[in-house]
């Protein structure tokens, strides 16, 4: 095998070679002076980047008590939920929103005897109203 | 020997040594990995505590995988939000174009060395940043990184990578590493 480069050397450091690689690696490391001592300085290297120790004494805090939802919580957010949901429908159905009219420009009758000539406007329809034996036609 | 998921349950049904055991035994690498993430030892703190009762919430059910993964987990995410949160709101008093005055986790640091280092780490972009910090100060395996980050596997194992060749070559400017 010849010289393993750095990324190689860096890799095994890391554990991130396959097991073939990392084997024929430690063959040549075992037979290579240069390479050893180059995988042992990134050892280090690596070891120091996780060196940072800060001085953090170990915080103990109690146990909480009842902190976990039990079943009566869980039904007291599902009444209040009902009663939202509740008051909302109720409220939206008090406030009824204001009736939609629409004004076609000329209607014609279905009936035999009626004509271009008898169409004439017609004032506001109220959609309310049975409004299946007319249609609406565009005027050119 | 009792497993930390078995003492979660006993600390569930009030068992205050469990508790403490747990706390003892996971709260300093949560501190300091959220130390790194948010520059902050009193969030740190905060965050670790926060972590802590929100495992209490979780559901019961959950046993399965690595124990310490799941709570990073949790702290992890605590951490990022905190860190989003805080980095919407600039005081204006404070700001300063080219700040250059250390932040409270290099003031912590006792060595000018440790501080030169936390530097480092500090100027990588955030995605290699959490990595690193999750590998080496909360001795996560890539398979717990990826997990916790919700990152894949070979994704982890890259950004560690180019992570560490970036510090080595930031401590190279600094003259730490020849």
């Amino acid at each position: 095998m010849k010289h393993p480069d750095e990324d190689t050397l860096l890799k095994s450091v890391l554990a991130l070679l396959n097991p073939d690689a990392e084997a024929k690696l430690r063959s040549h490391l075992s037979q290579c002076d240069d390479c050893n001592r180059n995988h042992k300085r990134l050892l280090q290297e690596i070891e120091m980047i996780g060196s940072i120790e800060p001085s953090v004494a170990t915080n103990l805090f109690p146990l909480p008590r009842r902190r976990r939802r039990t079943a009566i919580t869980w039904l007291k957010i599902a009444s209040l939920l009902i009663i939202g949901f509740s008051a909302g429908h109720t409220i939206s159905r008090l406030t009824q929103p204001e009736q939609i009219h629409v004004v076609p420009h000329y209607l014609v009758t279905r009936t035999p005897e009626a004509s271009l000539t008898s169409m004439s406007p017609c004032a506001a329809v109220d959609m309310s109203v049975d409004l299946t034996w007319v249609e609406e036609v565009t005027p050119r | 020997m009792i497993s930390d998921w078995d003492c979660l349950e006993r600390a569930r049904q009030g068992d205050e040594r469990a508790w403490q055991w747990l706390v003892v035994r996971h709260s300093p690498s949560l501190v300091k990995t959220t130390l790194l993430i948010t520059g902050s030892l009193a969030i740190a703190k905060d965050l670790t505590q926060e972590s802590f009762f929100r495992l209490l919430d979780r559901s019961p059910r959950h046993r399965h995988g690595s124990f310490k993964a799941y709570l990073s987990t949790i702290a992890y995410r605590l951490a990022l939000k905190e860190k989003k949160r805080k980095s919407h709101y600039v005081d204006l008093e404070d700001y300063e174009p080219t700040d250059t005055s250390p932040t409270p986790l290099e003031e912590m640091l006792q060595e000018e060395r440790q501080r030169q280092i936390a530097q480092v780490i500090g100027a990588l972009p955030e995605h290699q940043r959490s990595i690193l910090i999750l590998r080496f100060y909360g001795q996560h395996s890539y398979e717990e990184i990826a997990q916790i980050t919700n990152v894949p596997l070979g994704t982890v194992k890259s950004r560690l990578f180019h992570a560490v060749k970036a510090c080595r070559q930031g401590l190279r400017e600094k003259g730490i590493l020849e």
